[in-house]
């Protein structure tokens, strides 16, 4: 049997924002989008970070790379393009 | 309610046996490093500077037993477990010097003086009950789970000392120095794990936001004392941890830590 295909990005993003926003205690996931700023926008720090990839990979069972640089994923649209990274490369064994 | 002993750490000393019987073995060579020589040249100043400091860091460990061992009660197991740990740190401090002398580098009569004005015990205690999530949360587990994240970030920072340092030779022992720091983080989750199994759901569910706490707050040792603040070394630890390595920690310290969100969801349904 085929293997599902993993979600797309604007999927990855979808449901991102679902958990972003329950972890932020937003009241609906609408205002986050692919383009917003972890930090600037979503007060993401250091701290929030640890939810963020704790969330992320228990929701899309993944792993991120141990040489990920967090420094450098400003946007929920970057932790996508991870979690996609991820996907792909588990889909690919 | 906090566990109290006569429930133990660990049903047995094996743990500790084993952590002793190891840490016996881990420096056969250390009398030859009284003649170290290096070409301070060849390392970075932020470097020389993150080797004295934490010298003094690793001598100023054995201070802070007062803490541990107040924190530990009657715990004897790890109130034992917390004076071999210390003797390790002290070992730290032996082998960090040699290398700075070895730099012509050594740390002088003043450092000492500094370092041995500050009140570990008050300090230490202070920022404790300052992050603790829960006024009744056994101290053991708090102390445990700052143990983690403490040895954790020392991991990383002789990591990067080692990688950045420009001797092989110092790099080398660096890296052994990181070793031992894993086996101490590893050695406050194996307690932590094996308390946890004498304690409730709703102790277990303090476990992740206290790991939280204390990363969204997080201090070194250096932070407590202000003779660090004096010669600007406060944060030479953290400086280290670049974006990379902030995020191996993050990653890291995460993973291990989330295990324990499943007893908030329990104890939030119960
Ligand atoms: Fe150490
Ligand atoms: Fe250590």
């Amino acid at each position: 049997m085929p293997s599902p295909s993993p979600p797309q990005r604007a999927e990855i993003v979808r449901r991102l924002a679902i958990s972003l926003a329950e972890l932020l205690r937003l009241e609906s996931p609408d205002s986050i989008h692919a383009e917003s700023d972890l930090r600037k926008d979503l007060g993401v720090d250091s701290l929030g970070l640890v939810d963020l990839v704790t969330v992320a990979e228990e929701d899309f069972s993944v792993r991120f790379s141990s040489s990920t640089d967090f420094s450098v994923i400003h946007t929920v649209g970057d932790v996508a393009g991870l979690i996609e990274e991820q996907l792909a490369r588990t889909s690919a064994v | 309610m906090a566990i109290q002993p006569p429930y133990p750490s660990f049903e047995t000393p094996d743990v500790i046996d084993d952590f002793f019987v190891a840490g016996r073995n881990l420096w056969p060579d250390l009398a030859s490093f009284k003649n170290l020589k290096f070409d301070r040249e060849q390392v970075p100043a932020e470097i020389v500077r993150f080797l004295r400091s934490t010298t003094l860091n690793e001598h100023g460990v054995a201070h802070y037993l007062g803490s541990y061992f107040q924190n530990y009660q009657n715990d004897f197991k790890l109130r034992f477990w917390s004076a071999m740990w210390t003797a390790e740190e002290y070992t730290h401090y032996i082998i960090l010097r040699r290398i700075c002398q070895g730099l012509d580098a050594d740390l002088t009569e003043k450092d000492f003086h500094g370092l041995e004005m500050g009140d570990y015990f008050q300090n230490m205690k202070a920022y404790l009950d300052r992050i603790k999530v829960d006024p009744s949360i056994d101290m053991r587990m708090l102390q445990l789970i700052y143990g983690v994240l403490q040895e954790y970030g020392a991991v990383i920072a002789y990591t990067a000392a080692a990688e950045q340092c420009g001797i092989p030779e110092i790099a080398a022992i660096l890296k052994r120095v990181a070793k031992d720091e894993m086996r101490h983080c590893r050695f406050n989750q194996v307690a932590l794990e094996a308390m946890l199994e004498h304690c409730s759901e709703g102790e277990k569910a303090l476990v992740w936001p206290q790991f939280r706490a204390i990363w969204g707050d997080l201090e070194m040792p250096t932070e407590h004392i202000g003779y660090f603040a004096e010669i600007g070394a406060t944060d030479l630890y953290t400086s280290l941890w670049d974006g990379e390595k902030k995020s191996k920690i993050v990653l890291y310290l995460s993973r291990y830590f989330s295990k324990y969100r499943q007893y908030m969801n329990n104890s939030a349904s119960a």
